[in-house]
C-alpha cells in the first residue's frame, strides 16, 4: 500500500467513537489511504453492489473491508455471507475486527469466508496498539486489482 | 427422635392393641370353657337332687309303712335309705355361693331326721299314745321344709344355668370367628335343660302323689285328696311343657327329636295308666276297703311307678343330660377352633402390618435422605443435579417439584450469567471510547500548547499566562479524573465477570495437601517474611477434598488480607491452623493486625467493599470471591475480630456425604 497502490479502506463500524479512534490510530501507523466509514451492514452491502442509496457512488480504488460483527440492520455475518457468496465481491479481502474472542464465533467467520479475524482489545491501550499493528500490516498487504 | 423411632412407637402401640385383642379372644374362650363346665356340673347336681328327692319320698313311705304295720322291715329300709341320702347330699357339687345357704338342705334334713329319731325312740320306749298313726302333724312341717329347700336349690341352680348360658352367648360375641351355628346350639341346649327340668317336675309331682295317696289311705283326710288333685295338675302341666319343648325342638330342626316325642308320649301313657290305678285306690278307700286300697297301692301302683314310670323318667332325663353334654362338647371344640383361627388371623395381620410398615419406613427415609442430599448438592451450586422420581405418591411429587425448582433455578442462573456477560461486554465498548478520547484530548492539548508557544507573542501576557495555566494546570487533572474513572469502571467490570465465572466454574474435587498449598501461597510474600517484618506459622493442616483452584484462591485471599491489613506499629504475625471435625474440615487464618469493627464484619464479604482504612490498594473483591467459592463447596466462611488486636478468618468445607 502506501502511496503506490491506491486502496480504499471500507470501515464498517456502528460506534462512531470507535470508528474515529480506529481512523486516528491507522493514520498514526502511516496509513494515508481513503477511509470510508459505514455504520450499518445494509449500507455496506448496498455500497459494494452499488444498490440502494449508493447506486450512483463510485470509489476510486479496490476496497479492503474492516468489518465489525455487531452491526444494526444487517449484522457482520450477513454482510460476510452476502459478500463472499457473490462472484463480483468474493475476492474482496475482509478483515473481521470485533470485540468477541469466542472460538466458535472465530470459526464461524472463517467458515463464512473472512480472510482475517482480529479481536478488538477492550482495554484502550491494547486497542490502539492493535490498530497500529493492523495499520503496519495493512501497509504490506496486497489486494486484488479493481475491475 | 428419628422418623424410624417414631414409627416404631406407633407400631408398638398397634401391636399392643392387637395383643390385647388376641388376649381378649383367648380370655373369652376360657370364660366359655369355664361356663360350660359350670353348666355341666350344675346339671349333675340337678340330677342328684332329683335322686335325693325320690329316695327321700321312699324313706317317708317306709316310715309310714312302719308306723302302719309295725314291720321291722319298714324301719330297716328307712334306716338304709337314710344312709344313702345323706352322703348323696354331701357329694353333690355345690353351686354358686351366696345365693342360698348351701347348708340349708342339709340343715332341714338334719332337723327332720332329729324329729323322726325322737319320735321313733319315744315309740321304742313305749311312750307314745297313738302307736299306729303316722305322726304327720309333727313331721309334715319339717318334711315340707326339706322339700322346699330342695326345690329352692333346684330353682337356684336352674337360674344359674340360664345365667351361664347368657354369659356364654355374650362371650361368643367376643370371638369374631364364631358363627350363627353356635348360637343355635346354645338354644338347643337350653331347651334340652328345660325338658330335663320339666321331666324332673313330673317326677316330683309323681312322688308327691304317691305320698299323698299313702297319707290319704292312712288318714282318710280330704286335704290329702286335694293335695292329690293338685299334684296331678302339676304332673299334667309338666307333661304339657315337655310336649311343647319337643315340638319347638322339632321346629328348630334339632336331630332325633321325633324319637324323643315318641318317648314322651309313651311316658304320658304310663302316667295316665298309673293315675287310673291311683283313682281306683281312692275309690276303694272311700268304699271303706282300706286294706285292699293299700294292697293295690303297694302291689300294683308302687310297682308300676318303680318299675315302669320312674325308669322311663330316668332314661329321658339321662337322655337330656347327654344331649346337653354333647352340645357342651361340640361348643368347646368350636370355641377352641374359633379362638385358634382368630389368633392366626390376628397374628397374620400383625405380621403383614409389620412388614408393610418396614417397607414404608424404608421408602420414606430413603426418599427424605435423597431429598436432603440433593438439596445440599444444589445448594453448593450444582444446578444440574436431579432427584430420581421413584414412586407416584406424594414423595414422588415432592421429588418432581424439587427437580422443577432446580431446573428453574438453573434457568435463572443461566439468564443471570449471560446477562452479566453481555452487560459487561456492552459496558466495555463505551469504555474504549472514554479512554480513547481522553487520550486523543491529551494529544490535542499537547499540540495546542506547542502551537501557543510558537505563536504565543500575539497574546497579552495575562491571556498567555491564563492559557498556559488552563492547559497545564486545570485541564490535565480533569482528564486525569476521566481516565481514572474509566479505569475504575474497567476494574469493576472485570471483577464482576470474575465473580460470575467463580460462581459457575465447574469444580473438580481432589485430595489437597493443604500444608503444601499454603506454603505455595506464601511465596509472593517471601521477601516481606524474610525481612523479618512478618512471621508466619503454619500448623499441622489436615488434607482437604475440594477444587484446587478454588481453594488456592481462597487461601491466597485470606493470606493477602492478613498481610496487607497488618498494624503498622507492630510486627505482623500470621498463624494458619486447621482441624478435621465431625461434619467438616475447618481452617483458620489469624493475624494480629488492625482488626475489624463488629458492624463491618459481615459487610467485608460483600462485593466491592473494603472496610477500615484504605491506605493499601485493593479492589474489595477478595472476600466476595472467597465466599462464593466456599459456598460452592457447601461450606461457610466467617470472621472473628477484635479491633486493634487482630482478626481470625475461618472457612469450613463439609466432608462429602457417605453414599447410601
Amino acid at each position: 500500500m502506501g502511496t503506490q497502490q491506491p486502496v480504499t479502506i471500507l470501515l464498517v463500524e456502528d460506534d462512531p467513537g470507535h470508528a474515529l479512534l480506529i481512523e486516528k490510530n491507522l493514520r498514526r501507523a502511516g496509513i494515508v489511504n481513503d477511509i470510508i466509514v459505514l455504520d450499518n451492514g445494509q449500507k455496506a452491502v448496498d455500497f459494494l453492489f452499488k444498490e440502494g442509496d449508493y447506486r450512483a457512488s463510485t470509489y476510486p480504488a479496490p476496497p479492503l473491508i474492516l468489518l465489525d460483527l455487531n452491526l444494526p440492520v444487517l449484522d457482520g455475518y450477513g454482510v460476510l455471507r452476502k459478500i463472499k457468496n457473490d462472484g463480483r465481491t468474493k475476492p474482496i479481502p475482509v478483515i473481521v475486527l470485533t470485540t468477541t474472542d469466542n472460538p466458535q464465533e472465530v470459526a464461524r467467520c472463517y467458515e463464512l469466508g473472512c480472510n482475517v479475524y482480529i479481536t478488538k482489545p477492550v482495554e484502550y491501550d491494547k486497542f490502539s496498539e492493535a490498530i497500529r499493528n493492523l495499520g503496519l500490516f495493512l501497509s504490506i498487504v496486497k489486494v486484488p486489482e479493481k475491475d | 427422635m428419628r422418623i424410624k423411632d417414631k414409627l416404631a412407637v406407633i407400631l408398638g402401640l398397634i401391636g399392643v392393641i392387637l395383643a390385647f385383642w388376641a388376649g381378649f379372644v383367648v380370655w373369652n374362650a376360657r370364660q366359655i370353657t369355664g361356663q360350660v363346665q359350670s353348666v355341666a356340673s350344675a346339671i349333675d347336681h340337678l340330677k342328684t337332687m332329683g335322686e335325693v328327692r325320690s329316695r327321700f319320698y321312699n324313706q317317708m313311705h317306709m316310715l309310714v309303712h312302719y308306723f302302719a304295720y309295725h314291720e321291722e322291715q319298714g324301719r330297716t329300709k328307712y334306716e338304709a335309705l337314710k344312709q344313702e341320702v345323706f352322703p348323696l347330699l354331701k357329694s353333690s357339687p355345690k353351686g354358686a355361693p351366696g345365693k342360698q345357704e348351701p347348708g340349708d338342705i342339709e340343715k332341714t334334713y338334719g332337723q327332720l331326721t332329729a324329729v323322726i329319731e325322737r319320735i321313733l325312740s319315744e315309740r321304742d320306749q313305749g311312750r307314745t299314745g297313738q302307736a299306729r298313726a303316722f305322726p304327720g302333724d309333727e313331721i309334715e312341717p319339717h318334711m315340707n321344709a326339706f322339700l322346699n329347700a330342695i326345690e329352692n336349690d333346684i330353682f337356684q341352680r336352674t337360674e344359674d344355668i340360664e345365667a351361664d348360658y347368657d354369659r356364654i352367648v355374650m362371650r361368643l360375641g367376643g370371638i369374631p370367628t364364631m358363627g350363627e351355628a353356635s348360637l343355635r346350639r346354645v338354644e338347643g341346649a337350653r331347651l334340652s335343660i328345660r325338658y330335663f327340668l320339666a321331666v324332673d317336675a313330673l317326677s316330683r309331682a309323681m312322688n308327691r302323689q304317691v305320698h299323698e295317696l299313702v297319707d290319704y289311705l292312712v288318714s282318710g283326710s280330704d286335704r290329702n285328696l286335694r293335695e292329690l288333685t293338685a299334684a296331678d295338675s302339676e304332673a299334667t302341666s309338666a307333661l304339657e311343657k315337655c310336649r311343647r319343648i319337643i315340638t319347638t325342638q322339632i321346629g328348630l330342626g334339632v336331630e332325633g327329636e321325633e324319637e324323643q316325642f315318641l318317648q314322651m308320649e309313651d311316658l304320658e301313657r304310663e302316667y295316665r295308666g298309673t293315675m287310673l290305678l291311683a283313682r281306683d285306690a281312692v275309690i276303694l278307700k272311700k268304699g271303706g276297703m282300706t286294706g285292699q286300697a293299700f294292697a293295690l297301692l303297694e302291689e300294683k301302683l308302687k310297682r308300676r311307678v318303680d318299675d315302669r314310670l320312674l325308669p322311663r323318667i330316668d332314661r329321658i332325663m339321662d337322655g337330656s343330660r347327654e344331649e346337653v353334654a354333647e352340645v357342651n362338647r361340640s361348643m368347646l371344640n368350636a370355641v377352641f377352633v374359633a379362638a385358634m383361627a382368630a389368633m392366626v388371623v390376628i397374628s397374620l395381620c400383625a405380621l403383614a402390618l409389620f412388614v408393610a410398615s418396614q417397607r414404608l419406613i424404608r421408602a420414606l427415609v430413603d426418599a427424605i435422605y435423597r431429598l436432603k442430599t440433593g438439596a445440599g448438592i444444589v445448594g453448593s451450586g450444582d444446578l444440574d443435579h436431579r432427584i430420581e422420581v421413584r414412586s407416584r405418591d406424594e414423595l414422588g411429587e415432592l421429588a418432581e417439584s424439587f427437580n422443577k425448582m432446580t431446573a428453574s433455578l438453573k434457568e435463572s442462573d443461566e439468564e443471570l450469567k449471560s446477562f452479566i456477560f453481555s452487560l459487561s461486554h456492552d459496558l466495555r465498548s463505551p469504555l474504549v471510547n472514554l479512554k480513547g478520547f481522553s487520550d486523543e484530548l491529551a494529544r490535542s492539548l499537547e499540540e495546542i500548547e506547542a502551537l501557543l508557544r510558537q505563536e504565543g507573542g500575539a497574546l497579552t501576557e495575562d491571556d498567555s499566562a491564563r492559557l498556559l495555566a488552563l492547559l497545564r494546570q486545570e485541564v490535565p487533572p480533569m482528564l486525569g479524573f476521566i481516565e481514572s474513572a474509566s479505569d475504575r469502571m474497567g476494574e469493576l467490570i472485570n471483577a464482576v465477570l470474575k465473580l460470575s465465572r467463580a460462581s459457575h466454574m465447574p469444580l473438580r474435587p481432589e485430595m489437597i495437601d493443604m500444608t503444601a498449598l499454603v506454603r505455595e501461597a506464601l511465596k509472593p510474600h517471601e521477601e516481606q517474611i524474610n525481612a523479618g517484618r512478618i512471621t508466619v506459622s503454619v500448623g499441622a493442616l489436615p488434607q482437604l477434598l475440594a477444587d484446587r483452584q478454588a481453594v488456592e484462591l481462597v487461601v491466597r485471599n485470606l493470606l493477602d488480607n492478613a498481610i496487607k491489613y497488618r498494624a503498622p506499629e507492630r510486627a505482623g504475625r500470621v498463624e494458619i491452623t486447621g482441624e478435621r471435625q465431625t461434619q467438616d474440615t475447618v481452617f483458620h487464618v489469624r493475624d494480629n493486625g488492625r482488626g475489624i469493627a463488629p458492624e463491618d464484619r459481615q459487610k467485608a464479604f460483600d462485593m466491592f467493599r473494603r472496610v477500615g482504612q484504605r491506605d493499601v490498594p485493593g479492589e474489595g473483591m477478595g472476600l466476595a470471591y472467597a465466599r462464593t467459592l466456599v459456598r460452592r463447596h457447601g461450606g461457610r466462611i466467617w470472621c472473628e475480630s477484635e479491633p486493634g488486636a487482630g482478626s481470625t478468618f475461618s472457612f469450613a468445607i463439609p466432608h462429602p456425604a457417605p453414599r447410601q
